[in-house]
Parts: structure tokens; C-alpha cells; sequence
């Protein structure tokens, strides 16, 4: 047996020596995470793919949102390659995102797509109502998901928010549907007295907040496909984040309506969007400008926030021109600059 | 030349009475060596995954070393069990390591049909 053993060695030593010089550094390199985050481009969905409407209406240009390939925690290998392509943007995870998993990750991103997916769809379709009386939603407001948590926190990716009792409400048991009011109490709680009570594996569980007890949510709601005219689906799709809501709301009313609003054109963007209509920051803009320009887009949509960093990253591409980029604050701001179109 | 088919060479190799324990050793020192050469190239190929225009012709790479890797510890393995007292082994190897592969092409077309890759 030795020396089989020994024959298998002395024959395939090179092989050895092959795997100790290659195999084993890229495997480390590989292997080994850190706390950097990187983005690169991603590419163009056409959101008539994601999300049906009940309707005949075709639409003539198209509205896509865009996604950008995030990779968190990426490894020294992931480094080493990325190091001096300009294309990518890098930067250093805070401790408390850094120490959230992968699966836990996508969940969060998974939540935050469907909180839009929902935002968007009753924004386009309260606001189709005021064209056309027969197109109705139905939801219901259910809480708030937890998407983020730091490190040393007890709230976990999933948790729903189903109550709070605050200072900031004067003890009363309260849960804002505005996000905006949810956010503000967040951040207005009063440590060891203030609870709040989640909803985690169908059980009920008050949380008595401590300063370690740091979350972020999304808001949820239950819409009832049954009862909304026109009917809509929503397809399976990999994508995630929040960061498409204004080009989904676009789409959804513009579908709603048949009022054409793309003139034949491609239209695309990028935005999170609020049931009031406000359009919020998102990340990866200066990917997301480039992967519009290779996908012929005609027109970017771009909150605010993110235009200097969006106009530097157009001005810098040499077939950009075409392209028209337009800053906006809310929803009602594109529809204008588009029925004007 | 004589022409062996596989039954026969499987005959061969059995005559020669390899201990099981003395089988298993190898095919899992075959194992073993032939992870440790590929695994450097596979995670490489994992991590430049990132690229998304390049999946394809990383999932191609993947299943390149993929196959490989069987072709290596076939070898290895059947090489140290017969040193050299049983000819035309390579013809074991040939059949699984086309299935493993054809099997892998049609993942990547599949992978390729669904805009997965």
C-alpha cells in the first residue's frame, strides 16, 4: 500500500507542484472576502416583461428600468482583476452591512423589488383612475419589512413591523402608512422604554428598543389581483432593489391609460418611487448612464440626488449625445416631460 | 493493432485482483490530486463571473475544466491500479467524460435560452 502510495506521488509530481504554484494562491485569492463592495454595468429590462397588465394597449417604444451587478464582500481576486478598470466603481462596506449573508442580502433585495413592484403599481394605478374611473386598485396596507439590521440588532431580514409604541406618538400604539412618518419614528425612538412589535414565522414578538437595535424597512401592501380592473401579473424575475419604481410606474400607467407616452421611444431611468410619487437616490449611477448609452436608450430619467454624478459619467462618453438626460424630483415630473415630448 | 472493447478491459483490470482497500486509496489520492489542479482555474472562472458579458465563454470554461477534472482522475486512477499491465485503458475514460460533458453543454444552452448566462 505504501508503496502505491508512493509510486501515485513520485509519477504525478509535477501535478503537485502545478496545483501548489497555480491552484492554491487563486483559491486563497478566491476565496477569501473582504469588505469591499464593487458595481459594474448590468444591462436594460423591458418592464412589459415583468409586469402584465389585463390590457390591449401595445405599447410603441419601451420603458426599461436598469440594473447594475453589485458584488458585495467581494473577494481579493475580485479586487486584483477590478483594480484599474475605471468602469467599476469600488468602495469599503460598513461593518454592519459587511456582516449580513449573501442569502440574507438577496432576501433584503428581494423585499425591497416587491415594495416597489407595489408602489408602483398603486401610484400608476390611482393616478390612471383620475384619466379613466373604471381602473380601480385594491390593497391593503400590512407593515414594514426589514431589509437592514446592524450588527449587534435583534430585528432580522423579514421581519414585518406590525406596531409601535413610541414616545414620539405619546405611547400610543400606532403604525404610520406614510414612509415618511414611519422613517421619522424610526429615528425618534426612545431607547429601553420604546417597543416595537414584529411579526417573524407567524409569531408576534415586542422588540424593547436599545441603541443596538438598529433596522430599515419597506413598507408592504397586500394588493388584491382579484378585485383591481384591469388585471395585472407580476412574472418571477431574479432582479432585486428598489431603485426601478419610477420606471415601473411609468409603464403601468402608461399601459393603464394607452395615452402613448413613449412616442416611439426608449425610455429609461432610474429612481425609487414612494405611493405619493416622490422619486428617491439610488446607487450605481455612474454604471447605469453607460449601460442606457449601449442600449440606445432615447431618454434617462434621473432623480436629482444622483444628477452630478449622472452628468459626469454622460459628459465623459464619447456616443452620450443622443441620449437626452433629464433631472427629476417625482413621477409627475416625468409624466410632464413626457406628454411634452 | 488488437482492438479491445470495454467489457474486456474491464475483465482485465479484475483479473488482476486490486485489493478494494488499495482501490480506494488511489481513486481517492485520483481525486485528490485532480481537484487540487483544477480548483485554482474553476474559482477563477467563478470570480470573473462578475462580468456578465463573459458568462457564456466562463460557463464554457467551467465545464472545460470540468471535464478535465474526470479526465484526470480516470487516468490517474486506472493508470496506478494496472501500471501498465493492461493496454488501451483510455477507452474507459472516454464514455462517462463525453456524457459529463454533453450534459453540461445542454445546461449552458439552457442557462443561455432563460438569459441566465
Amino acid at each position: 500500500m505504501e508503496n502505491s502510495i508512493l509510486y501515485m506521488l513520485r509519477r504525478y509530481w509535477y501535478l503537485i507542484v502545478l496545483s501548489l504554484a497555480i491552484s492554491l494562491p487563486l483559491t486563497y485569492l478566491g476565496l477569501y472576502r473582504t469588505n469591499e463592495a464593487l458595481i459594474l454595468k448590468g444591462g436594460a429590462n423591458n418592464f412589459v416583461d415583468v409586469v402584465e397588465i389585463d390590457t390591449d394597449y401595445k405599447v410603441s417604444g419601451s420603458f426599461s428600468t436598469l440594473y447594475v451587478i453589485s458584488m458585495e464582500r467581494s473577494t481579493k481576486l475580485q479586487n486584483l482583476i477590478t483594480k484599474n478598470d475605471p468602469t467599476i466603481e469600488r468602495y469599503t462596506m460598513y461593518a454592519d452591512s459587511a456582516s449580513i449573508g449573501d442569502i440574507d442580502s438577496y432576501r433584503a433585495s428581494k423585499i425591497e423589488y416587491d415594495s416597489s413592484i407595489s408602489n408602483a403599481l398603486i401610484l400608476a394605478y390611482k393616478e390612471a383612475n383620475k384619466v379613466n374611473n373604471n381602473i380601480n386598485i385594491v390593497y391593503e396596507f400590512k407593515g414594514y419589512d426589514v431589509t437592514y439590521y446592524s450588527e449587534k440588532s435583534r430585528f432580522r431580514i423579514g421581519d414585518r413591523i406590525v406596531k409601535i409604541k413610541s414616545h414620539y406618538y405619546n405611547d400610543r400604539i400606532i403604525l404610520p402608512t406614510n414612509e415618511a412618518e414611519f422613517r421619522k419614528a424610526i429615528n425618534n425612538l426612545t431607547f429601553n422604554s420604546d417597543i416595537i412589535t414584529i411579526e417573524r414565522n407567524n409569531e408576534l414578538i415586542d422588540i424593547d428598543i436599545t441603541s443596538d437595535d438598529y433596522f430599515y424597512g419597506y413598507s408592504m401592501y397586500d394588493i388584491d389581483a382579484n378585485n383591481t380592473k384591469p388585471g395585472f401579473k407580476i412574472k418571477n424575475t431574479s432582479l432585486g432593489g428598489p431603485s426601478g419604481g419610477l420606471l415601473q410606474t411609468l409603464s403601468i400607467y402608461d399601459r393603464l391609460t394607452g395615452n402613448n407616452l413613449t412616442k416611439g421611444k426608449k425610455i429609461a431611468g432610474t429612481g425609487t418611487i414612494s405611493y405619493k410619487g416622490e422619486v428617491g437616490a439610488i446607487g450605481g449611477i455612474k454604471e447605469k448612464v453607460p449601460t442606457a448609452v449601449d442600449n440606445n436608450i432615447d431618454v434617462f430619467f434621473c432623480p436629482s440626488v444622483n444628477y452630478e454624478d449622472a452628468l459626469l459619467a454622460y459628459n465623459s462618453l464619447p456616443n452620450s449625445k443622443r441620449m437626452k438626460l433629464v433631472k427629476i424630483d417625482t413621477f409627475y415630473d416625468a409624466l410632464n416631460y413626457l406628454k411634452y415630448m | 493493432m488488437e482492438v479491445k472493447k470495454i467489457s474486456e478491459i474491464n475483465a482485465e483490470i479484475k483479473e488482476l485482483n486490486v485489493p478494494r482497500k488499495e482501490k480506494a486509496i488511489k481513486a481517492l489520492i485520483s481525486f485528490i490530486i485532480s481537484l487540487a489542479v483544477v480548483i485554482g482555474p474553476i474559482i477563477l472562472f467563478v470570480n470573473l463571473l462578475i462580468y456578465r458579458q463573459y458568462r457564456g465563454l466562463l460557463a464554457l470554461g467551467i465545464l472545460a475544466m470540468t471535464t478535465i477534472f474526470m479526465i484526470m482522475v480516470q487516468k490517474i486512477y486506472y493508470e496506478s491500479i494496472v501500471r501498465k499491465r493492461v493496454a488501451n485503458i483510455n477507452k474507459l475514460i472516454i464514455i462517462p467524460t463525453m456524457v459529463v460533458f454533453v450534459l453540461g453543454l445542454a445546461l449552458i444552452y439552457l442557462m443561455a435560452k432563460v438569459g441566465t448566462i
